[in-house]
């Protein structure tokens, strides 16, 4: 079941949308020198300069609607996708929405709120905001949140790449994170999605995401990595999250630039499949479907 | 970035299993969209269309990506045995496949 952690106080004072209000105006400000997520780039978003992941001031949208293939005890999900990220996943199946934060249309935080608030109605069970990455547009994001239902149960889907500058920007919002766990190693890191230090960010992401809310790590299995990412992945969480719900996915879809990593040009095999499960297995792993 | 931040997850029981070790990938990519003229803003999507994409292999294997409601319905009558389908299937309300599927 989910358990809402989150601001939520009913005497007046804060509540999770109120909350979102205010901290949509210290984001929108911090984009003046932008470190929402680690590359910390500093650049002036307010003025034009464009960091790394290119994202201007203004989120844009490409796709928002209900989806079932989630986690099973998130689904029926709103999901909500902004373009553009700060890695460069080459194996990326959304890579030209996800690389151009140009891509879509314009994100209306409010009119999509109604439309997600809608589907809640009919029966969605929750709400989830993800990318591209959708730290790298907190203001908006939180305009969302300010519009949405207080009791609406919202899922954070990141890359756990994101600064604790965004983090605490963050806590009490969403009440589920689903973070992606995806290089077990920072040389596939770099080779792969262009990143440095990646171990770090996404274990001091992982370790906060826990603590602060309920937390979903999400491993993509990916063909040729399972000795490299999946098995050091694995034991990492056995060692540091012990009976923290994993989701393991094995439907590794060679798209966007992937043929230029030749083991990355074919999907998983069903031996690698139930090799990658055997490994979660021994590390006794809270896998989740 | 979420890459392959969506599920994209492999059907299960569509069809012979792949072989093991490296093979090509045949891509039959289609992408399928439901379109819903007299509700356009439904699901807040600009032209009023929901999209899942599919990836089938030359093996039988179906690989999905962002599954809608009517889509996952469409397909579990396909393979009615598939349980990935099934779990996808049972939760969705009513008035949630009529959401997405005018």
């Amino acid at each position: 079941m989910i358990a809402a952690e989150r601001i939520l106080q009913t005497g007046g004072r804060a509540t999770r949308s109120r909350t979102a209000g205010q901290r949509a105006v210290a984001a929108r400000a911090s984009l003046a020198n932008c470190q929402l997520c680690a590359h910390h780039c500093g650049v002036n978003r307010l003025a034009g300069e464009r960091g790394l992941c290119h994202a201007g001031s203004a989120a844009r949208l490409f796709s928002s609607q209900v989806e079932v293939a989630d986690e099973l005890e998130l689904v029926p999900t709103y999901a909500v996708a902004l373009s553009g990220c700060d890695l460069r996943c080459e194996f990326c199946i959304t890579g030209a929405q996800s690389w151009n934060p140009s891509a879509g249309r314009s994100f209306n935080p409010q009119e999509t709120a109604a439309h997600a608030t809608r589907a809640l109605a009919r029966g969605a069970r929750t709400i989830m905001i993800l990318g591209g990455e959708p730290t790298i547009h907190l203001p908006e994001v939180l305009e969302f949140v300010a519009a949405l239902p207080d009791s609406a149960i919202l899922v954070w889907k990141t890359n756990a790449h994101g600064s604790a500058a965004a983090r605490e920007l963050l806590e009490g919002m969403f009440d589920v994170w689903v973070a992606d766990y995806k290089f077990g190693n920072d040389t596939c890191a770099h080779r792969l999605a262009k990143v440095s230090n990646y171990l770090q960010v996404v274990q001091e992401n992982l370790y906060w995401a826990n603590h602060h809310s309920q937390l979903i790590v999400r491993h993509l299995l990916m063909p040729g990595h399972l000795d490299c990412c999946w098995r050091p992945i694995a034991g990492w969480l056995a060692r540091e999250l012990p009976g923290v719900k994993v989701s393991l996915r094995s439907g590794f879809w060679p798209g966007w630039q992937s043929g230029r990593h030749p083991e990355l040009s074919r999907t998983c095999t069903v031996t690698e499949s139930g090799d990658a499960l055997g490994i979660a297995q021994s590390f006794n792993l809270h896998l989740i479907e | 970035m979420s890459s392959q931040k969506k599920p994209d997850r492999p059907v299960e029981g569509t069809g012979p299993q792949i072989e093991d070790g490296p093979r090509k990938v045949s891509k039959r990519r289609n992408e399928h969209r439901n379109r819903r003229r007299h509700s356009p803003h439904i699901d807040g999507h600009p032209e009023g269309e929901s999209h899942t994409q599919l990836l089938l292999l030359p093996d039988g294997r179906l690989f999905v990506h962002n599954l809608t409601p009517a889509m996952a319905q469409l397909l579990q009558k396909l393979d009615p045995g598939d349980r990935f389908l099934q779990q996808r299937t049972l939760p969705a309300p009513a008035a949630l496949s009529s959401a997405t599927h005018s």
